[in-house]
């Protein structure tokens, strides 16, 4: 049973494509359970674009210009707890792949000139800049990881991301395996619970919500290698989510 | 950090400022600042395969993914000279509707709870209903995605040629039957919303282009219509709508003919569809109109029109085969795709090599509206400023605020207005 509390929550997005935002949002305003004991204190895309005190405020998106830096410590600095909500939060996600680039080059192939707007070389995840209380991954993370991190909250429970891999979800339901055929697929090193989604709808898992620690990757190289899957086409799919992890070795 | 005092709104902050002189009470200089960070699809897309391109281009936009995601497959078929099979098509068609209807009403409950937090406390009775309206999409709309494509946000399965995988279209089919429970709350929705006293009757004027389609409401196929007026083929884009680049902005902007402002989006594709029998639409008072002020009320139009279309759709939904692959991937080729995103036209235009993609131009409609948000809001803060005894800045800047926010644009801004 949820105690009769009620916390403040506070939404912030910095630079990504809000959709962890909007999932959150829907939670907020849709899940019965929680409703009540929820109050939205900020949230430009609600209406309340200031940074505000809260018990707990989620941050979506990177770091990409030098004025989100300052946004970021404003924000740590009125939120008792701070959760970093989804990949590009946590890892650079997608936006990680300007690294690969110099900000002129990127500037210049897409603008056709310089926009000296402070955009940064480097996706800064929220962990480089300020202290991350908790994180909940994926691209966006699934709905029922967010309510059962707001559920814990609530209840006083500790709140603890599975240990189990994309690899076991998806073999668990006895889905045909992508690797077999040839694919790219992270799955075998990957944090679970998201329930296998992408292999589920016939794409590889690409790893949006990283890496589990304890899972070699020896393991994994050796069974791409195993299916014949080139390292340049490895590297090609390290490329969207997994550029900031230890993966990304295999590109040198 | 002036730069965060945002006019809320979705996806990513913007600035407008606004200087006047108040003793002539004109407007001096108006300027629009997109304040967002450029994320360089165009770059991180390239030498990619094909079948992963919709799939990262879907992560441009948190709401409108579904269209990077349809726009960006269907550039590839069309630089592939693929034909996919009706099936698909039409599954497509449920699909933009089904994510269409998520986006105007996602946009329409935010609107009215930042406009009534702001004028008047919410009754417990109009909170009641708006939470059961995302009850209701919830269960429905939202499943409804999830289910016929992994999640309702990035679609996992959408690939040139059509879907890797599809569930069982039975189980679509029932979690889409409480779909009509959404009309009467839409009503209502639109009822309240038409209650602020906003700016409709204005005359300001511009184009408006969206797509035509002979046979149905246009959204994926189709030629583009310009001022209802003339229709061009969607090859033809880039020879009417020419793209510059802002010194200082992360967004670019997108003109008719080089030099002129238009309008896309909920608006635009009602003046263009020109739904005569539609019983909603004495909500608009006179079609076609350019009014930024009615653009709420014409998302709301459209979330009408759609439910019922969906219930058509339903009644087409079979199980059948839905991905095909070229016979041989052409060596160089071109390709282009105009599709109608929630906000408005959306076009891609591809190379690729083989299987891999290698160049990339994507407009999208927020790039389109820019010229013409800009070209509004001086209209609008001049006619304020004529019509007032006194230039009141407070309501200057709510009126400017609230015609962004119409807009419903990716970059929602903070106006500020300063007096020279
Ligand atoms: S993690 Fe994915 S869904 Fe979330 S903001 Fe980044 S790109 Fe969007
Ligand atoms: S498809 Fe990927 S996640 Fe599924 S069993 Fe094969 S390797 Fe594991
Ligand atoms: S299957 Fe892999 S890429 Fe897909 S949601 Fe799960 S972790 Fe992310």
């Amino acid at each position: 049973m949820i105690r009769p509390m009620r916390i403040t929550i506070a939404q912030y997005s910095l630079s990504g494509c809000e959709g962890c935002a909007l999932r959150l949002l829907n939670i907020i305003t849709s899940n019965e359970k929680l409703i009540d004991h929820i109050e939205l204190v900020s949230s430009r895309v609600m209406g309340i674009p200031e940074v505000r005190q809260a018990d707990v405020a989620f941050v979506d998106g990177s770091v990409l210009r030098d004025n989100e830096e300052e946004f970021l410590m404003e924000i740590r600095s009125k939120s008792r707890i701070l959760v970093a909500l989804g990949t590009c939060s946590i890892m650079g996600g997608l936006n990680a792949l300007r690294e690969l680039y110099t900000v002129a080059e990127l500037e210049e192939q897409v603008y056709g000139m310089k926009l000296n707007i402070g955009h940064l070389d480097s996706a800064k995840p929220l962990d480089s800049i300020v202290k991350v209380d908790y994180i909940i991954p994926g691209c966006p993370p699934p709905t029922w990881e967010i309510e059962e991190f707001l559920l814990c909250l609530l209840l006083g429970k500790e709140f603890r991301l599975t240990d189990r891999t994309v690899c076991f979800e998806c073999t668990s339901q006895g889905l045909p395996c992508l690797l077999e055929r040839g694919e790219v697929c992270f799955g075998p090193v990957i944090r679970g619970g998201c329930n296998a989604i992408c292999p589920k709808y016939g794409i590889p898992c690409w790893g949006c919500r990283g890496i589990v620690e304890e899972y070699g990757m020896e393991r994994l190289i050796e069974n791409l290698r195993k299916h014949n899957v080139s390292p340049e086409r490895v590297k090609e799919y390290i490329r969207i989510f997994l550029l900031k992890t230890k993966l990304r070795t295999l590109m040198r | 950090m002036e730069e965060r005092s945002f006019i809320p709104g979705i996806e990513g902050p913007m600035k407008v400022e606004v200087s006047i002189d108040p003793s002539s009470r004109r407007l001096v200089d108006l300027e629009i600042k997109p304040m967002e960070s450029s994320r360089f699809f165009e770059v991180i897309l390239l030498n990619r395969e094909a079948k992963a391109v919709p799939y990262i281009a879907s992560r441009i936009c948190g709401i409108c993914g579904y269209a990077h995601a349809l726009c960006s497959a269907m550039a590839i078929e069309d630089a592939w000279r693929l034909e996919v099979p009706d099936s698909v098509r039409s599954l497509r068609e449920l699909i933009a509707i089904l994510s269409t209807v998520n986006s105007h009403l996602f946009h329409l409950v935010t609107l009215l709870f930042t406009w009534l937090g702001r004028s008047r406390p919410i009754s417990l009775n109009f909170k009641r209903n708006l939470i059961e309206l995302m009850k209701v999409k919830t269960h429905t709309i939202d499943k409804a995605l999830n289910e016929l494509c992994g999640d309702k946000l990035h679609p996992r399965n959408i690939v040139p040629g059509g879907f890797t995988y599809l569930p069982s279209m039975n189980r679509v089919m029932s979690t889409l039957e409480g779909v009509n429970r959404l009309n009467k709350l839409v009503y209502g929705l639109v009822e309240e919303l038409l209650s602020f006293d906003l700016l409709r009757e204005e005359d300001f004027k511009t184009h408006y282009v969206a797509l035509k389609n002979e046979t149905r409401y246009g959204l994926l196929e189709g030629c583009i219509s310009i001022d209802s007026m003339i229709e061009i083929k969607v090859s033809n884009f880039k020879k009417y709508f020419i793209e510059q680049s802002i010194s200082g902005s992360p967004a670019k902007l997108c003109l008719l003919y080089g030099k002129e402002s238009y309008m896309v989006g909920a608006l635009a594709r009602l003046n263009v569809n020109s739904c005569q029998e539609c019983e909603y639409r004495r909500w608009l008072h006179k079609l076609p109109s350019t009014n930024p002020y009615l653009i709420p009320i014409a998302q709301g139009v459209e979330v009408m029109k759609f439910l019922d279309i969906i219930q058509d759709l339903r009644r087409e939904l079979r199980d059948e085969p839905r991905l095909v692959k070229p016979h041989h991937y052409p060596r160089r080729a071109r390709g282009m795709s105009a599709i109608e995103a929630p906000r408005g036209l959306l076009y891609y235009e591809v190379e690729v090599i083989s299987h891999k993609l290698t160049a990339l131009d994507i407009i999208t409609p927020t790039v389109q509206n820019l010229a013409n948000m800009k070209d509004s809001l001086k209209y609008i803060v001049q006619r304020l400023l004529e019509g007032m005894k006194r230039a009141q800045i407070d309501e200057i800047r709510r009126e400017a605020e609230r015609l962004v926010q119409c807009y419903d644009p990716c970059i929602p801004c903070a106006v500020h207005v300063h007096e020279t």
